[in-house]
């Protein structure tokens, strides 16, 4: 028999909400659709702040939100972002779902952004059949007017013809595209290097909500700020939140901000961002409170009524239940996911439906999750998530792995997307996907020309292995081999790898966000930390290696790995043959060996000679 | 019309009142009529309507008062009833303590044979106004009893504090071999039990200056924002114990919401201190005014 209080939770607000009880945190279900009502009559942007313990039903009351305003008159805008990104990639992030929602159905069956787009566009031309030719022309008085670009008019054309539209969506991401689609498609490429990817991404953001038009509110739902935290103590990605919700507060007239957030993480939340931006961000303050006992039978009794089959059983159940929660309830302070946790027990015990095995420990649990994050991130993730995930991920793994490491985040030199600091010395990373071959050359020249006066102790750049360089792309290939001279080295990076350190990385942010839910309880952020250390593969220590290794001033990577080579085959030689055979200088060749003689035996002589270091392989 | 002489009633003498109220003073017990005509002397005789004529005007003038004694109604005795058994009721707890039903049996035997049903009622009308005047007092049951005795005199707090004592004496031999004197340890049990006592009568004026400062703390508390409890509690100079004292009291009237902190043991002992703690290990971070008493605060 089903229990019916398993595996129930919301943790989407794009879920459909299979119970829900009214009188749950109806006085902050009434403050967001106060604070909507408000936007749609005053023609401005408004905010929410929601807050309540792990598991009060944050992501339920925006599902339930969602549903309640899909059931309203005239047409809206939902857009859900849960913000587990780096600092310096949140507006990227937050386009990105921002597009993802859009794109999702609204209630005439397309697209909420096509909906929006055609309803604002007949709104302006009053026509329902135009010409090719007229389209065009309505399309630039339209941008004239509403302040929409032509890049992103263009685009939504397409979609709305059905062309290029897997480009388009990936246009509307923020993706950079090859330049042969993008004149197909006639649309220009952004300068990379006039304007700032985080710059640009806020400005698509605001267009498309200028897009939407004064009449239609745009709801932008927070989920999961404390994903934002990179380490304990973090302030960097909520100081970047408090002012992104400040700038669309204050410049844009047709948006409502809901934000949900932790109880215990609040006090942090107004240390780490401006007063002003607080204020902006908490124009409506709702609080989730923990359930009375009331409430708990009647979340209890909306969820038997869900299931018809224990019509037969409902009332004994009910009556069951009922008394077990009464008898433990004391000064309890009880969330829904507690109480709904506490009656899949009772109906476990209750119908001997329980598992006879033992449960499973944290440990196990984790192992399987983890196991089965990274399977679904090799089969779902891509070259275009490369970014993201290292960005995102790389500066935290590195944290818990030494926590004397953390990312800098002032000042980073151009191009270079993650600096890491450990008060001695500073290491960079700089992301290199970009399909576009021009913008990726144009990404390494600069990287060229600034590593002569870089104070960056190592720099990697990564590149997802299924890009690999164009053969056509000489440039590209001689800034490569440029920058490797100048000791930047240059790595490609796998799905796999990808998908492990994501998987370790969210893994870690649910527990802070307390949607890691394990035997009915928010598994503790410190447990998942240690539990990582303990289980880190090895392909992501790798990365980690390759990052915080800093290369040595007069080391020779290349003439080292050659005179490696040949030792295989000599296993003992004069230095001088060595150098002569490797066609190099025998005191360059005599640096390397003396800064590498964990990997090369040396002896002074004279004559100095060189031999196959089989120490550690031999044992 | 004409009268009946028989019926007529007899022209009642002073002095044949005064005999029945002799009779009736001198009486151990209250008298039914046919008692009282019984003992009336030959000369101040008179006929049963007669004496029912003086026996209701006496009952009006409160010189004799109406007793139920069995299934007879018209018992009469100087003696009001109530007065009698006051009387009686402190005479026998004066003996000693007794709890209810042992009184009630000890009042029938002293009662004439009134019903158990009127003794009580009766008894428990007077042990409310002997209670109210401190005259009788109720006893907390001590030991195993379950119910509580009712006494003349106050009860004897060294009973109920042995034991007390013997959880104190027992404390005491421990702290003894870590060097610590009666003296010292006796003063430090005075010093808890004065704070604990003062506190207690600090509490409802303590809970109304919390109140205070979560509106001045936030003031947007009224519109149910929520309250930080490491914030509040920095805002006043109370004790930790007597502020989460405070903070339960409120929440067990129903005036507050509280809200735990989901990783407490990510912060260290000195952050965890400036929260509140319950019995199972939960720590309260936050503070949220309920609905009904928010309204009353923002108005």
């Amino acid at each position: 028999m089903l229990n019916p209080f398993r595996n129930k939770i919301v943790t989407d607000p794009w879920n459909p909400v299979y119970t829900d009880v009214k009188e749950i945190n109806e006085t902050a279900f009434n403050i967001c659709t106060d604070a909507f009502e408000s936007v749609k009559t005053e023609k401005r942007s408004m905010s929410a702040l929601l807050y309540g313990e792990t598991g009060s039903g944050k992501t339920h009351l925006l599902s339930r939100l969602r549903t309640h305003l899909q059931e309203l008159p005239g047409p809206h805008i939902f857009v859900s972002v849960r913000l587990q990104a780096s600092p310096h990639r949140f507006w990227r992030h937050f386009r990105k779902c921002f597009v993802e929602s859009l794109l999702r159905p609204a209630e005439s069956g397309t697209s909420q952004l096509e909906n929006v787009f055609l309803k604002r566009l007949y709104a302006y031309c009053r026509m329902k059949q135009v010409s090719v030719k007229m389209f065009r022309r309505i399309m630039e008085q339209f941008c004239a007017k509403t302040g929409v670009s032509w890049n992103l008019c263009k685009v939504l054309e397409h979609l709305i013809r059905k062309r290029h539209r897997l480009q388009a969506i990936a246009w509307l991401k923020g993706e950079l595209l090859p330049e042969g689609i993008l004149k197909d498609m006639e649309i220009s490429q952004e300068d990379d290097e006039i304007l700032d990817p985080e710059d640009r991404a806020q400005e698509m953001i605001k267009e498309f909500c200028r897009l939407a038009g004064p009449n239609v509110p745009v709801v932008v739902c927070f989920d999961q700020v404390e994903a934002l935290q990179r380490y304990p103590k973090d302030v960097e990605g909520l100081y970047v939140f408090g002012q992104a919700i400040r700038s669309l507060h204050d410049e844009t007239e047709n948006v409502l901000l809901v934000s949900c957030i932790q109880f215990f993480f609040l006090d942090h939340l107004k240390s780490a961002v401006m007063q002003p931006d607080y204020d902006a961000l908490a124009g409506y303050l709702g609080s989730l409170n923990p359930l009375s006992l009331d409430e708990s039978l009647k979340l209890i009794s909306a969820r038997l009524d869900a299931f018809p089959d224990l019509s037969d059983i409902r009332k004994e159940l009910f009556g069951h239940i009922e008394k077990s929660l009464k008898d433990s309830d004391g000064k309890n302070v009880s969330t829904a996911r507690e109480v709904l946790s506490r009656c899949s027990e009772v109906f476990d015990n209750w119908k001997k439906t329980a598992s006879t095995a033992p449960p499973k420990s944290n440990e196990e649990f984790l192992k399987e999750e983890n196991i089965r994050r990274k399977e679904k991130g090799v089969h779902t993730l891509s070259p275009e998530n490369s970014d993201e995930i290292i960005q995102s991920g790389l500066p935290v793994i590195v944290n818990i792995l030494d926590p004397s490491w953390k990312e800098f985040d002032q000042n980073k030199p151009p191009d270079v997307d993650i600096v890491l600091d450990n008060k001695t010395v500073k290491v960079g990373v700089s992301l290199c996907n970009q399909e576009n071959m021009a913008v990726l050359a144009g990404r390494l020249r600069r990287l060229r020309a600034d590593m002569k006066n870089s104070e960056l102790a190592n720099l990697v750049l990564f590149r997802h292995s299924d890009l690999p360089i164009q053969s056509d792309a000489v440039v590209c290939k001689q800034y490569i081999d440029d920058l490797k001279k100048q000791k930047v080295k240059f790595l490609y990076l796998t799905t796999e790898i990808l998908a492990e350190l994501e998987s370790f990385v969210t893994l870690l942010t649910d527990a802070r966000s307390g949607n890691l839910i394990h035997r009915g309880k928010a598994l503790d952020e410190e447990i998942v930390r240690k539990w990582i250390v303990n289980h880190i593969g090895g392909s992501v220590t790798d990365l980690v290696r390759e990052v915080l290794t800093i290369p040595s001033v007069s080391e020779d990577e290349d003439i080292v790995g050659d005179l490696e080579a040949l030792l295989e085959k000599e296993r003992v030689i004069k230095l001088e043959d060595a150098a002569h055979k490797l066609k190099a200088d025998a005191k360059t060749l005599e640096d390397g060996v003396l800064l590498n003689k964990n990997r090369i035996g040396y002896l002074e002589g004279p004559p100095p000679v060189v031999f196959q270091n089989v120490t550690d392989s031999g044992e | 019309m004409r009268m009946n002489d028989s019926d007529a009633p007899k022209i009642i003498t002073a002095g044949t009142t005064t005999v029945v109220l002799k009779i009736l003073r001198c009486a151990a017990a209250p008298l039914t009529m046919e008692d009282i005509r019984r003992e009336l002397p030959g000369l101040f005789k008179v006929r049963a309507k007669e004496l029912e004529h003086i026996l209701d005007e006496q009952l009006r003038q409160n010189t004799i008062y109406r007793w139920r004694i069995g299934k007879s109604t018209r018992c009469f005795w100087t003696r009001a009833p109530h007065l009698f058994i006051r009387t009686k009721i402190l005479e026998i707890l004066s003996d000693r303590p007794r709890s209810r039903s042992e009184l009630d049996e000890a009042l029938q035997n002293e009662l004439f044979g009134c019903s158990m049903y009127m003794i009580r009622k009766m008894r428990r009308e007077i042990l409310k106004r002997l209670f109210d005047e401190k005259t009788v007092f109720e006893y907390p049951p001590v030991g195993s009893a379950k119910a509580s005795l009712l006494g003349a005199t106050p009860p004897n707090p060294m009973v109920y504090l042995k034991k007390v004592e013997d959880v104190f004496r027992a404390m005491y031999r421990k702290l003894e071999k870590a060097g610590i004197s009666y003296h010292e340890a006796f003063q430090c049990l005075h010093k808890l039990l004065a704070t604990e006592k003062a506190d207690a009568d600090r509490l409802p004026k303590l809970s109304a200056d919390v109140m205070d400062h979560i509106v001045a703390v936030e003031p947007r508390a009224g519109k149910m924002a929520p309250v930080s409890i490491p914030m509040l509690r920095s805002s006043m100079d109370l004790p930790k114990d007597v502020f989460d004292e405070v903070i339960w009291e409120l929440f067990y009237q129903e005036k507050i919401y509280l809200h735990r902190h989901a990783h407490p043991s990510r912060l260290d002992e000195s952050e965890r201190e400036k929260l509140i703690k319950d019995d199972n290990g939960n720590y309260y971070v936050g503070i949220v005014l309920r609905k009904s008493y928010a309204q009353s605060v923002s108005k």
